[in-house]
């Protein structure tokens, strides 16, 4: 009687266990456990970290998390990589730099292939704002490195009553209709475009993205897309740049750029449209909080947000620029157990509860879709994101961050980048033209390649 | 026990005991983070190091690029334009306010002095913003001068996105960052010429002129020829000025070598969002910026020292 009890008791704990296992949300060993986490400080804080750490170790007491925080995180993980040792380094860092493509960072595709934490019934990367999941950049094996917490959209933004004191046209759908915009504009002697050429920002509304919308136009972004993601030739000196540059050329000879754009910082850039000599400028949804400190945003300001379209039928889709504005990745050479629970950190960090905290104390723009489902959430949202949501919401658009795992190159790709990067202010002023910019970088881009060979 | 030192000096043992106690910290300092990171870059030159996978032996082959790297060229151009007008211009300037400073008895003194340090205890981030704001397009104070003297042509003129002008304008920035230093040099070594020597020169009827090139400036040979050195170092090797005030642009038309050499370390393939870094080709760079400056001081050398006794 009493074996027979004892067998039947071990059947019913093996089958409990069984149970417990197969309905558990994290699989992970509640063995005590420390993870360190590296987080650039910038415009977000870390409010919104210290909450996400705070609620996940009270449902997890045997986790404790470390925190460093610092504007220069990137120069402290440099510093820790390359002294080597992984017992130092971060479990979980911001920016995925130049560490995937050497090997040392964890994939996270299984964090995308499993389920939220506060949804169980939804797959992470189901789960993940219009179009943000396709936009995750892999390398050629398929492996993803870096989870978003929140994005930016980048392209025009503009102050919304200004456009409509003088009635322009606030949604221009097609190309010829952007044109007509533009002259529209400088019939008012207002200047219709800048940018901070020191820094590149009209890659914030016109860089690989708009190629790439002109390939899809012309039947080509398999190819064009492939090319850019397998990191080769042709990259620079292809028909869709060509025409997507000599178009910025075209605009720059008409004067629809500001001038001395290679001598304008982002500040400068946009406080030009604030000041409404210039009537957009190209950045990203950041401008709003960036601006606020500058005490030049007056009361109830209104940005308003748009983007070059490339093609001619208002129904063909507008490619929109887009990176993570936060995210993280895991360093892979730490214990099973800490990869684990960083895993389950990082999920944590969706959780809508989270993502809206993220979006009220640190004013980002959170990559959870369930987020943008209730009118709450949206209304804690800056006016510069509600703008590109609506944005979003009323066209046909696709998000496209524009980033490659670059494989080994040698310096003459590094040098193609900086013609090229340093030769568009030159072009959009009328000044340069693209057309031998683009052969001299792929000629450039090319032998970068070659150097790269021998270095396999 | 003693120990022998240079020239034949014996010290006693707790003299070198102290010694050694007060040196071997500084001389580690100098050995980890100067010595050996230098010594390991002429190392880095002759490989491919990404800084994270393990560095590939790639012979003299950066040296070769170097050779036919266009981009280089021209930012050691940019290099040598600066090389002939700022350690120049900075000594001429800083030579002129210091003669002042010494010889005209202004109760301002001690003032003009503090002021002209300024620049010298602001970071270069700092003298590199104010200088932004001073050549602005859209609100520069230089263009309000201009404009308020009737050249109205600089209407929204922006000084440094002009290849004409971008690397003229950075001129009075590197002459501003470094006259204050200068002067106080300059002011410690005329104040150290006897005056009895001025006297005398007065008496013969010199004028103040002759009394600055026939007396002031060739007692100070030996630390004109010094400051003159550290002019053309710092103005070979600072780039701080221009990564914040330019970027390098308009299209290169301000790009240095030590630019060029940090861009190639760590933040080139900027536009792509990939990100490059080769640091064997940044120190073969820097290997080069190495030979040049060192040819510079043999060069500088060649000027003999006088033995200046007053």
């Amino acid at each position: 009687m009493t074996r027979k009890l004892a067998m039947g008791l071990s059947v019913l704990m093996v089958l409990f266990l069984l149970g417990g296992g197969l309905s558990a949300q994290a699989p992970v060993s509640t063995e005590k456990v420390t993870l360190k986490i590296g987080y650039q400080e910038g415009g977000y804080g870390i409010d919104f970290l210290t909450y996400a750490i705070r609620t996940f170790q009270n449902k997890y007491p045997n986790v404790t998390i470390k925190l460093t925080n610092s504007p220069d995180l990137g120069t402290v993980v440099s510093t820790l990589a390359q002294a080597g040792n992984n017992a130092d380094m971060f479990d979980i860092f911001t920016g995925e730099g130049p560490y995937a493509a050497a090997g040392k960072l964890e994939p996270i595709n299984d964090i995308l292939e499993s389920t939220f934490p506060d949804n169980p019934k939804l797959k992470v990367k189901d789960g993940l704002y219009k179009g943000v999941y396709e936009t995750l950049s892999k390398n050629t094996a398929g492996e993803i490195f870096r989870l978003p917490r929140a994005i930016y959209v980048g392209g025009l933004f503009y102050d919304k009553a200004f456009f409509q004191k003088n009635k322009w046209n606030e949604n221009p759908k097609t190309y010829a209709e952007f044109l007509k915009l533009m002259d529209s504009i400088k019939a008012k002697n207002v200047v219709p475009m800048t940018f901070s050429g020191m820094y590149n920002y009209i890659g914030f509304s016109v860089w690989w993205n708009k190629a790439f919308e002109l390939a899809e136009l012309n039947g080509t972004l398999d190819k064009v897309k492939g090319d850019f993601m397998a990191y080769r030739s042709p990259r620079y000196d292809t028909p869709e740049m060509r025409t997507l540059y000599t178009r910025l050329y075209e605009m720059g000879k008409k004067g629809y750029f500001s001038k001395g754009l290679s001598a304008l910082d982002h500040t400068a850039s946009q406080m030009l449209m604030l000041q409404n000599k210039v009537a957009l400028v190209s950045t990203a949804d950041w401008v709003e909080n960036e601006m606020k400190s500058s005490g030049a945003v007056p009361e109830n300001f209104q940005w308003g947000f748009m983007t070059i379209p490339m093609g001619s039928k208002a129904t063909d889709t507008i490619w929109l620029n887009n990176g993570d504005s936060d995210s993280a990745v895991i360093w892979k050479d730490k214990p099973e157990l800490s990869k684990a629970w960083s895993k389950e950190f990082l999920k944590w960090t969706l959780t809508v509860d989270v993502q809206r905290n993220m979006a009220k104390v640190a004013g980002a723009m959170p990559v959870r879709a369930a987020f943008y489902d209730s009118k709450t959430n949206l209304d804690s949202l800056t006016s510069s994101q509600k703008a590109i949501s609506s944005y979003m919401a009323s066209h046909k658009t696709r998000l496209e961050n524009n980033f490659t795992v670059t494989p080994k190159v040698g310096p003459s790709d590094a040098q193609a980048d900086k013609l090229f990067v340093e030769s568009v202010p030159l072009i959009c002023q009328g000044e340069l033209d693209p057309l031998p910019v683009l052969k001299q970088a792929e000629a450039l881009f090319q032998k970068g390649l070659e150097e790269g060979k021998a270095l396999q | 026990m003693t120990s022998k030192g240079s020239k034949g000096l014996v010290f006693k043992k707790h003299e070198a005991v102290f010694a050694w106690s007060v040196l071997a910290l500084p001389l580690l300092f100098y050995v980890v983070f100067w010595l050996l990171p230098n010594l390991l870059s002429v190392v880095y030159s002759f490989f491919y190091w990404d800084g994270l996978t393990p560095p590939i032996w790639v012979g003299l082959s950066n040296y070769f690029k170097i050779f036919e790297d266009p981009f280089l060229f021209r930012a050691l151009s940019h290099n040598l334009f600066l090389l002939v007008f700022v350690p120049v211009l900075t000594v001429i300037i800083s030579l002129l306010l210091s003669y002042g400073l010494v010889n005209k008895s202004f109760w301002e003194n001690k003032l003009f002095q503090v002021l002209y340090f300024v620049p010298n205890v602001l970071a270069a981030v700092v003298v590199s913003l104010l200088w932004s704001f001073i050549y602005n397009g859209n609100f520069g104070i230089l263009n309000a001068i201009l404009i308020g003297l009737g050249f109205k042509e600089f209407q929204d003129f922006y000084w440094l996105a002009s290849g004409k002008t971008a690397l003229w304008a950075l001129l009075p920035v590197y002459i501003w960052a470094n006259v204050g230093f200068q002067v106080l040099i300059y002011v410690n070594a005329m104040k150290a010429i006897p005056s009895s020597i001025y006297e005398s020169a007065e008496l013969e009827g010199a004028t103040s002129f002759q009394k600055m090139t026939r007396i002031t400036l060739p007692l100070m040979k030996n630390i004109l020829k010094v400051t003159t050195l550290f002019l053309i170092l710092m103005t070979f090797k600072a780039y701080d000025i221009v990564l914040v005030l330019t970027g390098g642009g308009p299209a290169g038309a301000t790009d240095v070598t030590g630019y060029y050499m940090f861009g190639m370390a760590f933040s080139f393939n900027r536009g792509t969002g990939s990100s490059g870094h080769d640091y064997g080709y940044a120190s073969t760079i820097g290997m080069l910026l190495f030979v040049i400056l060192i040819a510079v001081k043999l060069l500088l050398d060649r000027i003999k020292d006088d033995d200046i006794e007053y």
